[in-house]
């Protein structure tokens, strides 16, 4: 099975939109959805938009029923994007969950930049911003923000890391680091949990590519990051060496060496939203690691990051830069 | 864009953690940080920000207009984690 590209996921998701639009009353029809085309009974690695129908008929059947009940009929041609119709019922089972998760939501057997993740403390999810070296012993770790890989002051060293985080439905089963230290005695919202072994790890931002290396923040740097809450957005610096005073449960904190990040110039876009934070802001063109995602704010549109290399030096550890590999395809088996 | 040249951001940055010492204990203030301004001519022009909550009542709390020469402005915001 082949990596979806972010563009395609989005025509394809385009696609079920129409088809969903067209098709949907239709009695026929009971699932409308976006996946691996299914031929002979086998999946394929070919994107579809699926319609599942309660009936297929085929051949001298299928003619007849065409020509009797035109009106129920699924025309290929109304969705722009290759379709697979499928037969198949879907009886409820009276199980009340939540909804799949979108992709960064999902189980990584690679474990990415970008993909949700939380501690076992919490009933949310953050972002796993990318892998890093510890300093002394070059044990790979994850970097993310104080608040979504501890979150509290009674964490302690050695507590579960969860990918995906639980807000996505994640849990026991997804054990992947243990809460390691973290800096917020230095007014940096940032920790690392050192990886557990049980998955495997890229130097890879979901749609955005390796990490190249670091760089300091500065005025007017335009920038890019890959989070769980707002997926790939952009922005400009216009804010360097802050000091805000930020609310975490209640209790105001002082967080240093912040810079602020708008829409660039000419641009109204999202530039973070909630679950973003933990993830890395990069530099748009040599993609070198500029801040640490942690807060934000709707209104003026802006994201709060903290200054990459004092994150780094505070934490003692290194990026994790490596030889880019080609990652590998994800697997939601959640 | 163009980026203000380091000494003056380093004298910027001595004046923002002035700054910080004068309106930084006042629950009204979310922020104070460096920022630039596009100059009619040459470099911008490099600003401190005061970040100051909504919420503020009006006039409060009380900025200077500059520091160490360097202009203050006030940007309303209030910021949550994300």
């Amino acid at each position: 099975m082949s990596t979806i590209d972010a563009s395609t996921l989005r025509e394809a998701q385009r696609a079920r939109g129409k088809a969903s639009a067209h098709y949907l009353r239709n009695p026929r029809v009971t699932l409308i959805d976006v996946g691996w085309r299914i031929r002979d009974g086998a999946m394929t690695d070919e994107l579809a938009v699926r319609v599942h129908v309660r009936s297929k008929p085929r051949g001298p059947e299928a003619e007849a029923f065409m020509a009797q009940r035109p009106e129920l009929a699924i025309r290929k041609e109304r969705i722009p994007f290759l379709v697979d119709i499928i037969e198949a019922t879907y009886p409820l089972h009276w199980h009340i969950g939540l909804p799949q998760p979108p992709l960064r939501g999902r189980v990584f057997d690679r474990l990415h930049g970008g993909i949700s993740i939380s501690s076992d403390r919490q009933l949310t999810y953050g972002t796993l911003g990318g892998i890093v070296l510890d300093g002394a012993t070059d044990a790979p770790m994850i970097l993310s923000n104080w608040h979504v890989l501890a979150g509290s002051a009674y964490a302690r060293s050695g507590l579960r890391i969860f990918q995906p985080g639980t807000g996505d439905g994640g849990g026991p089963r997804h054990v992947v680091a243990r809460l390691d230290r973290h800096a917020m005695d230095m007014g940096i919202d940032a920790a690392v949990a050192r990886l557990t072994g049980s998955r495997d790890w890229v130097n890879d931002q979901i749609e955005l590519g390796p990490v190249r290396g670091v760089t300091q923040p500065s005025l007017g740097a335009l920038l890019e990051k890959s989070g769980r809450g707002s997926g790939r957005t952009s922005g400009m610096i216009d804010g360097i060496e802050g000091e805000y005073a930020i609310r975490y449960g209640g209790l105001p904190r002082r967080i240093r060496h912040v810079c602020r990040v708008v829409p660039a110039s000419g641009t109204e876009g999202e530039v973070s939203r909630g679950g973003d934070s933990g993830s890395w802001w990069l530099e748009l063109e040599n993609r070198r690691a500029v801040a640490l995602h942690f807060a934000g704010s709707d209104d003026p549109e802006t994201a709060l990051a903290i200054s990459m290399p004092e994150v780094l030096a505070a934490l003692q550890v290194r990026l994790a830069l490596g030889e880019a590999v080609e990652p590998l395809p994800e697997r939601a088996y959640a | 864009v163009p980026t203000p040249d380091s000494a003056r951001l380093e004298r910027a940055q001595r004046a923002r953690e002035r700054l910080a010492r004068v309106v930084g204990g006042d629950p009204h203030v979310t922020g104070v940080d460096i920022g630039a301004e596009p100059a009619p001519v040459g470099e911008p022009t490099v600003v401190l920000r005061v970040h100051v909550s909504r919420r503020a009542p009006p006039g409060k709390p009380a900025i200077p207009k500059q520091v160490d020469g360097f202009p203050v402005r006030i940007v309303p915001a209030d910021y949550r984690l994300e």
